[in-house]
């Protein structure tokens, strides 16, 4: 190659542009015009390097390997004993003649096909000598027969060209000829069997085609199919393979489409008869839907590896366009679990032989029921949980709830397998589960939707109306609506939940299990967070159920839990705190403390301790959990336990190890639910808390900047939770002194609220934060008349939260009139404060407004009392005297 | 670690000065993974692994952060090269161990012509795909970036063009000659 420099590259490039636009024709008078025949050369040479690569040139129905840069033959050149008559195709790999021997008294004509050069080796020879007595053993009438193969030095005689001589036919690629023919179901089927046939022959000579796709695949005038090029890719390949290992050669070539290949085959693992029958599936699979079983196009050559190795073809049923002469109807069934079962990604699940491919085509032309059992939905299922099991954890929940659901029944259907009828009504169901879940998931499915990520919300409102089109048994049918209700209450979708368990099942529920039973009324109990007496009711409606039941089954553990939970409510949390200890001993020693069961039990039990103050009782439960979790591999009940501690450790200021235990949250949560996750805005919440409380404001804005931003994609902009978000922000942006800033948060915040709750608690807080920034923008004036609502709103509301809330207010308000010189309003005020902390509190708020108003006091007294007259000033200074902590 | 968003601004800038900085946080990453990685996969599907080498040390090296899409773009723009130098590095040392041992191979085909039923891949080695790479960035700088996007991390020509903000139908002129000129040097071997 000539030596290349910017200049002639530019040249180079825009001829080649201009040429790829043109035909051969055109492209010849292009180049004429140049009159530069190095540039020439070398852009001709760079379109015909472009054509291999991009596939345009590969238009012959054959399958070709040819030297490149080889001379065509000319018509009646000698090629060996044959003597050309004309060349019929060019793929960008090489050439094909059609010849006949020299020495034949009859006209005997062949294809000749002119393959790559191989160095100066003398293996290619070797091999086909090898080779050659297998593959002309090979006399079938659907395969073109070899006739002969070697190798010819080159012109230079440095080098070597195979060559492969066969049977010529003269015929169409199988899908071209279906498609002018209009040819119906049974027709192709007719083909494909009669490729099935020389397909197993050639195997029982166990010789492997290993490069099987309609361009190989010809079918003449009278309708006969003939495969092309049989057992030429093996010894082509080994020698390839030996060349490379000894030669090092940069320029080898691939002896098989990607398009048709079998997953191991991509993989360069042992090609043996299982690729074929990959490919022969992916032959029918084109051949009944007119569409390749994967979509391969515009892919790079990374996601094309990723998409044979993992994307499963949809069922053939689905791909079929309008006017195509095969019916979905057709198709969907015998046909879809046929060529899928030949496409399986792993060889062995495959069909075992092409005769067991061939037997079920046959039974299905005849109508007879084929082999393979029903399992082509689980199957598709298994691969997308398989594929989805970390990118969409979101949904992996979600598709862990679903799939237990139909583990479940499939084990149930194991347990009747005797009881024949029996079986299949319960296979039956298992198979409908799997569908309706298939379908919701690909309803659902990024491959086929909008490339976006797959949201759980999605999948399970697919699920829930294919739920209500699809007849199930009451059974299946109740445990389905039992997994979606908690997977939207997981996601936050009560109201879907509730509607799951209610719609159109009251009239039916008793006729289903009573496990199932119990199980939907405590979930429905768990769902009615308002209404304590419904609540009371659903809790015990699940425990009449339950009463046959085993101490540790599953349904009987959540309804302690329940009952637990309930006596918590009423008040009775010394009860509740032992039978919470004693149920979480019980599960520890049924299922071992790093079960999840424990785990959960684990959970419950720290709920009830809250309302204790035994930080550290509380921290040795969540040590002794969280002591063997590895911490890589974390699940959502550990990341409760992990935040609990961080907030233990935060209350008490051991920031470092809080440190240490949020870096594991977020960490894991991102892995877990990505970013955009309700989960993860908590961690960052959490995050926020401790660099907040090390007064680290800067970081803790940005933080609660971006839990802004993923409240208003997840919740949408106008949610009360990115209002409180909003207001949180607020209070920091304070403490930075960036009180403009925090104005416009605040008031977007209150704008949120007042749409739902115009005097609400909510409404007040927010405007208390607003008036705290009207303090810090010195706007006295606006801040009074603001704190004077609040004030209002928190008496209205009057509750042990709002006390230290109204302290506070009491308090901001002192300040201003301090500043403003009015004293006496000072000292009502500060009286006022007090008396809002009159109670007993413990939150830290609370502590926080007490130490405050002391200091606040503290500060101020002096100065009051010396502007006050003489004879009230030592009552005075003593009476709202410091508080202590 | 120190901040690689800002350093990444700073790169893409112009500012070189950098540019070794950047390579010292990003390289040790990548290697860590592309070790992991290729290991695993014995040398297989050597451009799947590249493409998943950069999005895995981008997902490690950016957890904490919230990159917006320049960052992104920035990132895959150095790690096109980084890993370039990672999955070279590696194949050096390994045919140094095992004398012999078959030379992974990737594809330049880029599989996006639709109609043709038969596609015939031509392959190659990446260490001669590195040598011609550096041929052609001598004379033609900006394509042979386009190669690397390509290859090494696994952009469409969209994202490439985004990247480099100029037109999808200018990367893909650039992506189709270098791709063929390639081809033509890879042949010569």
């Amino acid at each position: 190659m000539e030596s290349m420099n910017p200049k002639r590259w530019t040249q180079a490039q825009q001829l080649f542009e201009q040429a790829l636009k043109l035909d051969e024709l055109a492209r010849d008078q292009l180049f004429a015009a140049t009159g530069d025949a190095e540039l020439n050369t070398l852009v001709r040479r760079m379109l015909a390097a472009d054509a291999d690569v991009s596939g345009h040139a590969i238009v012959s129905a054959t399958h070709v390997f040819a030297e490149k840069e080889c001379t065509e033959l000319a018509a009646g050149e000698r090629f060996g004993a044959y003597r050309v008559i004309e060349f019929i195709a060019a793929g960008g790999m090489g050439q094909v003649y059609r010849a006949e021997r020299v020495d034949d008294l009859v006209r005997h004509q062949v294809a000749i096909k002119l393959l790559a050069g191989f160095g100066g080796s003398n293996q290619l020879k070797k091999r086909f000598d090898v080779e050659r007595r297998i593959l002309a053993r090979l006399v079938h009438p659907g395969i073109a027969r070899f006739v002969d193969a070697g190798s010819i030095p080159t012109d230079d005689g440095r080098s070597h060209r195979a060559y492969v001589v066969m049977e010529l036919v003269e015929g169409q690629a199988i899908t071209r000829y279906c498609r002018e023919y209009n040819s119906n179901l049974k027709q192709r089927l007719q083909l494909f069997v009669q490729i099935l046939d020389a397909v197993e022959y050639a195997h029982g000579q166990l010789i492997v085609h290993r490069d099987i796709k309609p361009g190989n695949v010809l079918v003449d005038a009278q309708g006969n199919a003939k495969l092309l090029d049989f057992g030429i890719a093996k010894p082509l390949s080994d020698i390839d393979d030996s060349l490379r290992a000894g030669e090092h050669t940069a320029t080898t070539m691939r002896t098989f489409s990607v398009r048709y290949a079998a997953p191991e085959q991509i993989r360069g693992e042992t090609v043996g008869v299982a690729c074929d029958i990959y490919a022969l599936g992916g032959l029918l699979y084109e051949l009944l839907t007119g569409k390749t079983a994967l979509e391969l196009d515009d892919l790079t050559w990374a996601k094309t590896l990723a998409t044979l190795e993992h994307e499963l073809p949809l069922p053939l049923s689905q791909r079929i366009s309008e006017n195509w002469p095969v019916t979905r109807r057709e198709l969907a069934g015998d046909l879809d679990r046929i060529v899928l079962h030949a496409l399986k990604k792993s060889s062995r699940e495959r069909y075992l032989s092409v005769a067991d491919f061939r037997s079920d085509v046959k039974r299905f032309l005849n109508g007879e029921t084929i082999s393979l059992r029903s399992t082509v939905v689980s199957y598709r299922l298994r691969k997308f949980v398989q594929r989805y099991q970390l990118p969409v954890a979101l949904a992996g929940a979600l598709i862990f709830g679903l799939l237990s659901a139909s583990l479940l029944l499939w084990q149930q259907q194991q347990r009747v397998e005797k009881e024949r009828d029996l079986a299949k009504l319960e296979q039956a169901r298992a198979e409908a589960i799997n569908q309706l879940l298939v379908d919701a998931f690909r309803a659902a499915d990024p491959s086929q939707n909008r490339g976006d990520k797959v949201s759980a919300r999605e999948i399970l409102d697919q699920a829930s109306l294919q739920l209500a089109n699809t007849a199930l048994d009451i059974n299946a049918n109740v445990s389905m609506r039992i997994t979606l209700a908690e997977t939207y209450q997981s996601l936050g979708l009560s109201q879907k939940a509730k509607d799951i368990l209610t719609f159109d099942l009251q009239a039916k529920l008793e006729s289903a299990a009573p496990n199932l039973q119990a199980q939907v009324w405590q979930r429905r109990a768990l769902l009615e967070d308002s209404d304590v007496a419904l609540r009371a009711q659903f809790i015990a409606q699940a425990r009449s159920l339950l009463k046959k039941e085993s101490a540790t089954s599953a349904a009987v553990l959540t309804q302690r839990q329940l009952e637990i939970g309930q006596l918590s409510q009423q008040g009775q949390k010394e009860q509740a705190l032992a039978l919470a200890k004693a149920l979480d001993q019980e599960t520890i020693s049924a299922y071992g403390i790093t079960s999840p069961q424990a785990l959960r039990t684990g959970l419950l039990l720290l709920d009830e301790m809250v309302s204790f103050e035994r930080d550290q009782e509380v921290l040795d439960i969540i040590n002794s959990r969280l002591g063997k979790a590895d911490l890589d591999t974390l699940q959502p009940e550990h990341l409760k336990l992990l935040r609990q501690r961080a907030v233990l450790h935060i209350d008490v200021g051991r920031f470092a190890q809080a440190q240490v235990d949020v870096d594991h949250v977020l960490t894991s949560t991102v892995r877990l639910y990505g970013t955009e996750h309700r989960s993860y805005v908590s961690a960052l919440y959490l995050s926020g808390v401790l660099l907040g409380r090390q007064k680290k404001h800067a970081q803790s804005e940005s933080i609660k900047l971006e839990i802004v931003r993923l409240l208003e994609l997840l919740e949408g902009p106008s949610s009360t939770t990115v209002g409180m978000a909003l207001n949180n922000l607020a209070g920091t942006q304070i403490e930075l002194n960036k009180a403009e800033l925090a104005e416009k948060t605040i008031l977007r915040a209150i704008k949120i609220a007042e749409i739902e709750w115009p005097k609400g608690g909510i409404t007040t807080t927010f405007r208390h934060t607003y008036a705290n920034a009207l303090i810090a923008l010195k706007k006295n004036t606006l801040a009074l008349a603001e704190l004077e609502s609040v004030i209002e709103n928190y008496q209205a509301l009057h509750s042990s939260t709002t006390s230290a809330a109204l302290a506070e207010v009491y308090l901001a308000r002192a300040k201003i009139w301090m500043e403003l010189g009015e004293f006496e309003k000072v000292r009502a005020d500060i009286a006022n404060a007090k008396k809002s902390l009159g109670g007993v509190g413990h939150s830290e708020q609370f502590r926080n407004a007490t130490r405050d108003l002391a200091a606040f006091t503290a500060l101020v007294m002096p100065t009051i009392a010396a502007q006050d007259n003489g004879a009230a000033k030592t009552q005075d200074v003593r009476d709202p005297s410091p508080a202590t902590k | 670690m120190r901040d690689l968003t800002q350093l990444l601004r700073e790169w893409a800038g112009g500012d070189r000065a950098n540019e070794r900085a950047l390579f010292a946080e990003i390289y040790p990453v990548l290697k860590g993974i592309a070790h992991r990685h290729i290991g695993a996969a014995g040398g297989q599907n050597m451009t799947l692994q590249a493409t998943e080498i950069a999005h895995e040390g981008f997902m490690r090296l950016f957890a904490h952060q919230k990159p917006d899409w320049q960052t992104r773009g920035q990132f895959y723009s150095l790690a096109a090269t980084v890993v370039r130098r990672v999955v070279v590095d590696y194949l050096r040392g390994r045919s140094a161990d095992k004398r012999g041992a078959p030379v992974a191979k990737i594809s330049l085909a880029n599989l996006s012509d639709a109609d043709i039923p038969a596609h015939e891949e031509e392959s190659m080695d990446w260490l001669n795909l590195d040598q011609a790479l550096d041929e052609l960035a001598k004379f033609d700088a900006a394509s042979a970036k386009v190669v690397e996007l390509r290859y090494f991390v696994g952009l469409t020509v969209a994202e490439i063009a985004t990247l480099q903000i100029c037109s999808a139908s200018s990367v893909e002129r650039r992506w189709r000659s270098a791709r063929a000129w390639l081809h033509l040097r890879l042949q010569k071997n």
